[in-house]
C-alpha cells in the first residue's frame, strides 16, 4: 500500500506542474492586462486627468515595477518578420511600435525597419525649431506611411525643398535606410518561425522558482500575499462545506437504506419523486428561493439574509461565535445540501439496489437475517465502491467553493475570487487558485484509491 | 456596497467604493460638497490663487490652520510636499494617480509660513484648478516614519527618472510602502478626515469610526466639513436581490444602485415607505451610441443622421431604465442648465425620416435592403453592433435598434463583448457602431481628449472619428474662455456639431436610485458619486 501511494505522489507531481505551466500560460493570452484597465483605460470620464503620453510612460512603469515586460517563457516563436519578440498583449500601441511592426510585416526585415524609424526621429530633431506647416504633414507621412515608394517620394521632397543643410543631410540618411530596406527586403519573412531564447529571465521562470519555495506571489489589485488571500477564502468557506458534505452524505445513505427496505416503499414513492424535481431547478433559483422564502419579512423571517455575523465591538466567546455562525450558515448550508442531495441519493440507492439482487445477498437472507442487518453490514460495504468515486469527486468542491452560494449568500469564497480575478485580470490570484484546486484533486484521488481499497480487499491486493 | 475595494491606499485605489471611504479617512485641499455639487475648500482655507505666466501656473494654497493628523500634530506643507514626491516617484504603486498630477512640476512652500505653499504647473488647462486640489494628503509622520523620502526634490520627480530608479533611499521606502500593508492597515491608514478605519473584515464589512475630538467640527464657513455618525459600517453584498433583502429586512440603512424594476416595486409598498424614503438623483452618467464614421459607408453624415432617427431613446428609456432617466442631446448634462443647448431637440424615432435621409445620402432600397454602387462593386448598408456583455441596459437598447432598423430595412447583428476586448476593438477602430456609457462631473467639460480629432489615431479617445475644423476650434475655445457666457455660447455650438454630425450621438443621462432609512435626515443626496454624504447624516427626532 505504502509503495503504492508513494507512485501516486510521484506521478502527481509531474502532472501538477503541467496544468500550473498550461494555466499561467494560458491565462497571459487573455486580452488586456490588470495594468490596461486601470492605468490606460481611464476613459469613463468626460475630461482627461493627465494627458495620454504621461499614462502610457505611468503604465510602461508598472509593467517594469511588477515583472510583466519580461517575456512570458524562457522560448518564444514569431514571425521572421515581427519586430517585437515581447508578449504581445504589452506593446502600447505607440505610433512608432506601429509603424515599426507594418513595416517590417511588409518587408519582412526588422532591423532596417528600426534603422528607419531612428533616422525619421534624427530628421524631426534636425528641425532645432519646430516644423512648419508643409513640413509638418511630410513628417506625419514618414510616421505612419508603410509603403517605401511614397516614404521615398516624400524624402526627396523634403531634400528638394528644406532650406537647411543639417535637414537635408539628415533627409538623404532616411533615403539611404529606405534604400536598404528596399534592397534587404524578404517579402515572405512572415512564413519562418524565428526561435528566441530569453534565458532564464523570463516571467514563467521566476514564478514557477517562488512557487517551489511556496510563494505564490502577491495579488495584482490588493498587493497582499496570494497564500493569504486563499486561505483567508478557503477560510471561509470551508467549514460550511463540509457539514453541508457531511449532512448531505448522511442523509442520502440512511435515505437510501431506508428505501432500499421493504417497508421503505412508501418513502420512496414520495421521496425519489420529489428529488427529481428538486434536482430541475436551477441553483440559483433554488438559492433565491430559499433566500425569498426563508428570510423575507413578507413572507417568514427565520433566518438572517446574507453575511457571516455582524460586526461586533466585543470579542464573543467561543460558543457564541458557534451559534452565531450555524445561525448564518443555516440557509447556505440548507441549499448547498439541497443542490448536492439528488445525484447523490440516486447513486447511492441505485448501487443499493443493485447490491441487493447479488448473490450474496440471498444467501444472508437465507441464513435468515433480518432486513436491517443484510442492509447494513453485507449490501452497504459492497455497495461502497461507486459512492467512493462520487465523493472523491466532490471533496475538491471544499476548495473550489460554490460561485452562487457564495454570491448571493455574500460569502467570501473562493469561487467569488476566481471570478473577480478573472474579470480583474489579476493573473497571480487566478494561478495560485487553479494550483490549490488541482492539488485538492490530485490528493482526493489519491484518497480514493486508499478508500477503495479499504472497501473492497480484492483491490488491496491488486495494489502490491 | 456590491464590490469589496482591493485596496485602500490613498494612491492606488481603483474604484468608487474605496473612493468613498477614503473620503471619510483622508482630505483633499479641495472637494466636492454634495449639497450643492460645488468644489468647496476642504484642507485648503479657501480656493486657491491663481496666477498664470507665460509657460506656467501657479497655484497657491493656504492649509487650514486647525486641521490636524490622527495624532495632533499639525497638517503642514511639508505633508503635501511628501505627498507630491510619493505621487509622483518611480518605483512606488502610484501608476493610478500618477499621469493626473504629472503637470505639477514643484511645489515652494513659504518659509515663513508652514502651511502656505505654492504648485507651479506647466501650461494651463481650465481642470487643472481642481486637480491640483483633488488628491489625498497624506500624513509624512506615518506613511515615511523614517524620512527617507525627505531629501528628494519635487522639481527632481519630473522629466527622466532613470537615476532615481537607483536611489537606496527610495527603493526602500518602496520596499515597505508598496506592501499590502499600506492599503489594508487601520494603524497606517489614518488621514486628517473624520474617521479611522477601525475593522476590515475582508469580503465582509468594514467599519470606520468617529475620532473623539476632531478638529473638522464646528469650523466656521465650512459646516460642509462633517463627521456626524458615531460608527459608518460598509457591508459587502454582492448579489443585489440580496441586498434588497436585507434593506426590507431593515438591516440596511443605505443602499444605491437599486434595480429599477425592483425599484418600481418597493415604490408601491407601503409599509416600506414608511420607514425609507427614494431618491431619484440625476447622475452625470450618460449612455451613448458611437458610429465609425471613418468607414466609408458612414462617411456621409446624413447616412449617420439616418441611424439615429431610427435610436428609438424614449423606448430604451422605459424597457432598460424604467424612466429612470432623461433623455439628452449631447454629452452636456441636462442638469447644467446653462451649458446644455435647449433649443435642440434628440432624434427623434421616425423611420420615414430615416429613409429620406438614407436615399438623400445614396442608398438605394432594394427588395432585400439598402445598396449603393461604390468603387469595390454594390456595398449593402448593415451594421455590426457591440455593447459590453452582462448589461441589461445595452442589451435592451440594442435589441429594440435591432427591430427599429430591421423595419427600416438594415440587417442589424448585435455582438456583446467584454469589456477590455470592447475597449481594444473601438481603440483600433475595428467595429461599424456601439453602446456605451461615460461618466463626468459638472465642473470640468473639457471634450476635448473625446472630441477633438487630435485624439482620433488609433489608440486616442476619440473612437468615432468624429470632428470638423471648427469643432476642433470650438474645443478648443472651450478651453480658453474666460467667462461662463462665452463658454455657454461654445458649448452650445459644439452640440450642434455634434449633433448635426450624429457621430457620437448621445442618448441619455441616468437617474441613481437610493433609499435612505427616515430616521437620517441631512442627507446631501447629490447626482455625484457616491450620490449621499454619510459623515453629514444626523438623527432626526
Amino acid at each position: 500500500m505504502g509503495p503504492y501511494i508513494l507512485k501516486r505522489v510521484l506521478w502527481a507531481i509531474p502532472a501538477l506542474w503541467g496544468l500550473a505551466t498550461a494555466v499561467f500560460l494560458l491565462s497571459r493570452l487573455l486580452p488586456g492586462t490588470f495594468g490596461t484597465e486601470q492605468i490606460l483605460q481611464r476613459e469613463g470620464a468626460y475630461f482627461s486627468k493627465g494627458s495620454e503620453t504621461d499614462r502610457k510612460a505611468a503604465y510602461r512603469e508598472y509593467v517594469a515595477r511588477t515583472g510583466q515586460d519580461l517575456p512570458l517563457f524562457y522560448l518564444s516563436v514569431n514571425p521572421k518578420s515581427q519586430a517585437s519578440a515581447i508578449t504581445p498583449h504589452l506593446t502600447s500601441s505607440d505610433n512608432a511600435q506601429e509603424q515599426l511592426e507594418k513595416l517590417s510585416w511588409r518587408y519582412g526585415s526588422p532591423a532596417h525597419a528600426q534603422a528607419y524609424i531612428a533616422r525619421v526621429e534624427a530628421l524631426e530633431k534636425s528641425f532645432e525649431t519646430s516644423a512648419d506647416e508643409l513640413f509638418r504633414a511630410k513628417l506625419a507621412l514618414l510616421r505612419t506611411n508603410d509603403h517605401i515608394a511614397p516614404l521615398q517620394q516624400t524624402v526627396k521632397e523634403i531634400i528638394a525643398i528644406a532650406p537647411q543643410p543639417q535637414v537635408r543631410a539628415a533627409a538623404a540618411k532616411v533615403l539611404t535606410a529606405l534604400q536598404n530596406l528596399k534592397q534587404q527586403q524578404q517579402p515572405l519573412a512572415f512564413l519562418l518561425p524565428q526561435w528566441t531564447w530569453h534565458g532564464t529571465n523570463n516571467q514563467y521562470h521566476q514564478w514557477l522558482l517562488r512557487a517551489l519555495q511556496g510563494n505564490l506571489g502577491e495579488s495584482y489589485s490588493s498587493s497582499r500575499s496570494v497564500t493569504a488571500i486563499l486561505l483567508e477564502a478557503i477560510g471561509n468557506t470551508w467549514w460550511l462545506l463540509l457539514c453541508s458534505m457531511l449532512v448531505t452524505l448522511v442523509i442520502a445513505l440512511e435515505g437510501s437504506v431506508m428505501m432500499a427496505q421493504k417497508r421503505g416503499n412508501l418513502l420512496r414513492k414520495f421521496l425519489l419523486p420529489l428529488l427529481f424535481l428538486l434536482d430541475s431547478i436551477p441553483p440559483f433559483v433554488l438559492a433565491l428561493l430559499l433566500l425569498v422564502l426563508l428570510a423575507n419579512p413578507d413572507f417568514l423571517q427565520l433566518f438572517p439574509v446574507y453575511g457571516m455575523g455582524y460586526y461586533m465591538p466585543q470579542k464573543l466567546s467561543l460558543w457564541q461565535e458557534l451559534m452565531q455562525w450555524s445561525y448564518y450558515m443555516a440557509l447556505p448550508a440548507l441549499c448547498l445540501v439541497l443542490f448536492n442531495l439528488p445525484y447523490l441519493t440516486s447513486q447511492v440507492y441505485n448501487a443499493i439496489t443493485a447490491a441487493m439482487q447479488a448473490d450474496y445477498t440471498r444467501t444472508a437472507r437465507a441464513k435468515g437475517l433480518s432486513e436491517a442487518a443484510i442492509v447494513r453490514s453485507h449490501v452497504l460495504r459492497n455497495s461502497l465502491l461507486p459512492i467512493i468515486t462520487i465523493l472523491s469527486d466532490f471533496l475538491p468542491a471544499l476548495v473550489t467553493g460554490t460561485f452562487i452560494v457564495e454570491t448571493i449568500f455574500a460569502i467570501p469564497g473562493i469561487g467569488r475570487l476566481l471570478i473577480e480575478s478573472v474579470l480583474s485580470r489579476d493573473y497571480p490570484v487566478l494561478t495560485g487558485i487553479v494550483l490549490v484546486v488541482a492539488i485538492f484533486r490530485i490528493a482526493s484521488y489519491i484518497v480514493a484509491d486508499v478508500a477503495y481499497a479499504w472497501a473492497d480487499p480484492r483491490i488491496k491486493q491488486k495494489m502490491r | 456596497m456590491a464590490m469589496e475595494p482591493g485596496t485602500l491606499s490613498p494612491v492606488s485605489y481603483s474604484d468608487a467604493g474605496a473612493l468613498q471611504i477614503l473620503n471619510l479617512l483622508f482630505q483633499s485641499l479641495l472637494s466636492a460638497d454634495l449639497a450643492d455639487d460645488k468644489i468647496k475648500p476642504y484642507l485648503a482655507v479657501a480656493m486657491p490663487q491663481v496666477e498664470r505666466l507665460d509657460s506656467a501656473t501657479l497655484f497657491t494654497y493656504q492649509l487650514r490652520e486647525e486641521a490636524t493628523w490622527a495624532d495632533g500634530s499639525p497638517v503642514t506643507a511639508a505633508d503635501v510636499a511628501f505627498t507630491l514626491k510619493v505621487l509622483k516617484a518611480p518605483l512606488l504603486n502610484n501608476e493610478y494617480l500618477k499621469p493626473q498630477v504629472q503637470f505639477i512640476q514643484d511645489i515652494r512652500v513659504d518659509t515663513a509660513n508652514a502651511k502656505r505653499f505654492t504648485f507651479v504647473c506647466a501650461g494651463y488647462s481650465p481642470e487643472m484648478e481642481l486637480l491640483t486640489g483633488d488628491f489625498f494628503i497624506l500624513p509624512a509622520y506615518l506613511f515615511d516614519p523614517d524620512a527617507l523620502l525627505q531629501p528628494l526634490e519635487v522639481a527632481a520627480l519630473s522629466g527622466s527618472l532613470s537615476e532615481l530608479e537607483n536611489n537606496s533611499n527610495l527603493k526602500a521606502f518602496a520596499a515597505r510602502f508598496n506592501s499590502s500593508e499600506y492599503g489594508h492597515s487601520t494603524s497606517i491608514l489614518q488621514g486628517s478626515g473624520g474617521y479611522t478605519l477601525e475593522s476590515w473584515e475582508s469580503g465582509k464589512y468594514l467599519t470606520l469610526k468617529r475620532k473623539s475630538d476632531w478638529w473638522g467640527n464646528d469650523i466656521p464657513g465650512a459646516p460642509y466639513l462633517s463627521a456626524n455618525p458615531g460608527r459608518i459600517s460598509f457591508q459587502v453584498i454582492p448579489d443585489n436581490t440580496t441586498a434588497l433583502l436585507a434593506l426590507k429586512n431593515r438591516q440596511l440603512d443605505v443602499l444605491e444602485s437599486i434595480e429599477t424594476s425592483e425599484f418600481q416595486r418597493i415604490r408601491q409598498d407601503k409599509s416600506f415607505l414608511d420607514d425609507y424614503a427614494l431618491y431619484t438623483p440625476d447622475t452625470y452618467e450618460f449612455i451613448y451610441a458611437g458610429i465609425n464614421s471613418r468607414l466609408p459607408k458612414f462617411s456621409d453624415k446624413r447616412t449617420r443622421q439616418a441611424i439615429a432617427h431610427l435610436l428609438d431613446v424614449s423606448n430604451f428609456i422605459k424597457v432598460s431604465e424604467q424612466n429612470f432617466a432623461t433623455p439628452t442631446v449631447g454629452p452636456v448634462p441636462p442638469a447644467a442648465k446653462a451649458y446644455y443647448n435647449e433649443r435642440l431637440s434628440p432624434y427623434a424615432y421616425n423611420q420615414q425620416m430615416a429613409a429620406d435621409l438614407l436615399k438623400a445620402a445614396g442608398w438605394q432600397r432594394e427588395q432585400n435592403g439598402w445598396f449603393q454602387n461604390t468603387e469595390g462593386g454594390r456595398e449593402q448598408l448593415t451594421l455590426s453592433v457591440n455593447y459590453r456583455a452582462g448589461s441589461s441596459s445595452y442589451e435592451n437598447a440594442a435589441i429594440i435598434f435591432q427591430q427599429s432598423a430591421a423595419e427600416a430595412g438594415i440587417p442589424v447583428q448585435l455582438q456583446a463583448m467584454e469589456n477590455s476586448l470592447l475597449s481594444q476593438k473601438l481603440k483600433a477602430h475595428a467595429y461599424d457602431m456601439f453602446f456605451r456609457s461615460l461618466s463626468g462631473n459638472p465642473f470640468v467639460l473639457n471634450f476635448q481628449p473625446l472630441l477633438h480629432t487630435n485624439y482620433a489615431d488609433q489608440g486616442g479617445m476619440n473612437v468615432t472619428g468624429f470632428g470638423t475644423p471648427e469643432s476642433d476650434n470650438v474645443l478648443d475655445a472651450i478651453n480658453k474662455a474666460d467667462t461662463p457666457e462665452v463658454k455657454a455660447k461654445l458649448l452650445k455650438r459644439l452640440q450642434e456639431i455634434l449633433h448635426d454630425e450624429a457621430a457620437f450621438i448621445a442618448l441619455y443621462y441616468l437617474k441613481d436610485r437610493i433609499a435612505v432609512h427616515r430616521r437620517f435626515g441631512n442627507l446631501k443626496i447629490s447626482g455625484l458619486k457616491p450620490n449621499y454624504d454619510v459623515s453629514a447624516f444626523t438623527l432626526k427626532e
